[in-house]
């Protein structure tokens, strides 16, 4: 422990002369078990926020760690897309738990209304859809004007816009498909982030990405799709794969008939992607379909993580964990975590509706960080008030985020770690600005870093830098 | 002075062992429920605290110190089921409406026990004290928080660093 038990008993005494209970200057341990005890991150951010040593305390990567495992990080509201991608409108925030007074001041103090893109650089149409959320950035794609462009509401900041017209994209055709892209990044490294996004045609695929040191964005070359399943003859446009979802410095992309994936590791050198039979686990049961993520564990040690895969049989989450990091193939464990029936019935009784058949009850989202999203209806199925609910893996507990109709996708936002409790700031602040030097640096400390193949540059601008 | 009662006896004979406070009142307590305490644990194992000697506590004085082994005799019996898997939901309301009851108590008492508990290493104490001052400064703004646990005021660096930060997180402020 960094600091003494006790304190002199002269200090004590004089201390004790102005203050009777001179809490102040109790033992460290002490001090530690009570900022531990608070209920949430919100609370803990205010009690760091009174003096340099509980700031101090606060900072310590061990004290997030267990602070984290017993606080999961607070939902802030869901982001919705516009109902299509060609339409020129900006996502809209719905703010959950409005009750709570402590989250609404967090809110009213960042931007949800995404201004920059209404004042920033002009991209037409402005046709803005939410592709993915992470470490309170928002990322979001213009596939009408070829953009991405990655905020942070909370922060209020711009971290960047991404022009696909920088890339040569001229050895595709025009029946090429881009994905949703994928933002992968950390609480711990703030100033970092790894954008990707694949473009595929009939047989083929390509991963591009666009990161904090590679602004002007980069691509690998195509792989060739093993085993592609027949184009649907009756579809106009080749689609044959899912989007990717991300499980901590993994994106996984599924064949829409789960028995491949393309999978893309992003913790070697150069990038790996590469395609994988998906074992009859993932996909058995009848399960319609699975949704992949990570728990709370991921965000700790993102390079270990295996995915955790959630499907639905009947009412019943099942879980897969285990298997080689990035791997499908490696023996998977499964287990059953809820039966949703009973909560999802009283969602129904609350939408004063009638519980549907069996199989129809309710969508599973996505999986973040140890999560599962899931709503009470089908986005095809409009205009029907729908909850929109997350379940705890951990404790099976599941809370209603809001009700509204579900005739857009969305994105959750949650409360990252607060930059100013992330100790040692040199670590992300722009002092290593790119550069040939990182290279030379060691291969254990570029793994520290999240994804390795990139260099240290933290640039991004403030919203009043526009 | 009369020791504090003990609870219900297993087995009759319980051991019993003296405590002494820092103003050399005598306490007497059944092991198992000193016990609680790490510091006291090894002592007592060892065979000390019987008979006529009695364990010193320099730190705690007899008002902290009958509090302290109030929770303790409160406490034991659960312990002493190995945090009492069969315990049945009554007895863990019990104990939750007499912890609950037990650090309802003014901020000086408070501030004592949570030194003693620290002292003498009582760990379900520990955290009872903790989630006790957490749940007086949960939803309070810095200053507030600084008010309620009697810290001095900020100095004018102290102040120059808060003002620096409620730039960024004005709404801790608020």
């Amino acid at each position: 422990m960094a600091c003494s038990g006790e304190l002199p008993p002269e200090k004590r005494r004089r201390i004790s002369a102005t203050a009777p209970h001179a809490f102040h200057c109790l033992p460290c341990p002490l001090e530690i078990n009570i900022l531990q005890s608070l209920p949430s991150l919100v609370s803990l951010v205010r009690a760091a926020s009174t003096c340099r040593r509980w700031r101090d305390l606060a900072s310590d990567p061990g004290f997030r760690r267990r602070f984290r495992t017993n606080h999961p990080p607070p939902v802030l509201g869901l982001f919705f897309s516009p109902p299509n991608d060609a339409i020129p409108a900006i996502p809209s925030f719905a703010p959950v738990r409005r009750d709570d007074a402590d989250l609404a001041k967090v809110v009213l103090s960042g931007d949800f209304l995404l201004t920059p893109l209404y004042v920033g650089p002009r991209v037409a149409p402005p046709c803005w859809f939410v592709a993915d959320s992470r470490s309170g950035r928002l990322l979001l794609f213009n596939w009408q004007a070829m953009h991405l462009a990655l905020l942070n509401p909370l922060e209020k900041r711009v971290e960047g816009y991404f022009d696909f017209s920088e890339l040569d994209l001229m050895d595709g055709g025009p029946q090429d498909q881009f994905l949703e892209p994928r933002l992968i990044c950390f609480d711990e490294f703030p100033s970092r982030f790894w954008i990707f996004f694949l473009r595929h045609d009939q047989r083929r695929v390509q991963v591009g990405m666009f990161t904090d040191t590679m602004r002007e964005g980069m691509l690998l070359p195509w792989l060739d799709a093993p085993e592609r399943p027949n184009p649907n003859p009756n579809e106009q446009r080749d689609d044959w794969l899912e989007d990717g979802m991300v499980a901590g410095v993994f994106i996984y992309w599924f064949y829409k008939n789960y028995r491949h994936a393309i999978i893309l590791d992003t913790t070697t050198e150069g990038l790996r992607c590469y395609a994988e039979e998906v074992p009859p686990a993932v996909y058995g049961e009848g399960a319609a379909y699975c949704v992949l993520g990570e728990d709370v564990a991921a965000t700790e040690d993102p390079h270990a993580c295996s995915p955790r895969i959630v499907y639905v049989h009947r009412n019943m989450i099942h879980r897969l964990t285990g298997g080689a990091p990035g791997s499908l193939a490696a023996p998977l464990l499964r287990d059953v975590v809820k039966d949703l029936g009973p909560d999802i019935e009283s969602l129904f009784v609350d939408l004063h509706m009638q519980l549907p058949e069996v199989g129809n009850r309710f969508t599973i989202f996505g999986l973040r960080d140890g999560f599962v999203y899931f709503t009470t209806s089908h986005p095809v199925v409009q205009n029907v008030a729908t909850w929109f609910c997350s379940l705890s893996l951990e404790t099976g507990q599941v809370e209603k985020l809001l009700c509204r109709t579900y005739d857009a996708r969305f994105q959750p936002y949650t409360m990252p770690w607060p930059r100013f409790l992330l100790g040692d700031p040199d670590d992300d602040n722009d002092s290593g600005i790119g550069g040939p030097s990182d290279s030379s640096k060691g291969n254990n400390e570029r793994r520290q870093d999240g994804p390795a193949f990139s260099k240290k540059n933290g640039r991004s601008s403030t919203w009043s830098n526009l | 002075m009369a020791a504090p009662e003990s609870g219900d006896g297993n087995n009759g004979a319980a051991r019993m062992v003296t405590l002494i406070s820092s103003d050399n009142t005598r306490f007497e307590v059944e092991a198992a429920a000193a016990s609680l305490s790490q510091t006291l644990q090894l002592t007592i194992l060892d065979g000390g605290g019987g008979g006529g000697d009695g364990i010193p506590l320099p730190n705690v004085d007899s008002a902290t110190l009958s509090k302290v082994l109030e929770y303790c005799i409160k406490h034991a019996p659960a312990a002493a089921n190995g945090g009492a898997p069969n315990a049945t939901a009554v007895d863990r309301a019990e104990l939750e409406r007499f912890d609950n009851e037990f650090v309802n108590i003014d901020q000086s008492v408070l501030y004592s026990l949570i030194m003693a508990a620290h002292n003498l290493e009582i760990e379900g104490l520990q955290s009872l004290v903790a989630k006790k001052v957490a749940d007086m400064i949960k939803g309070k703004s810095p200053m507030e928080i600084r008010r309620t646990l009697g810290f001095p005021d900020p100095t004018p660096e102290e102040q120059a660093e808060m003002n620096a930060h409620m730039l960024e997180y004005g709404w801790a402020y608020e």
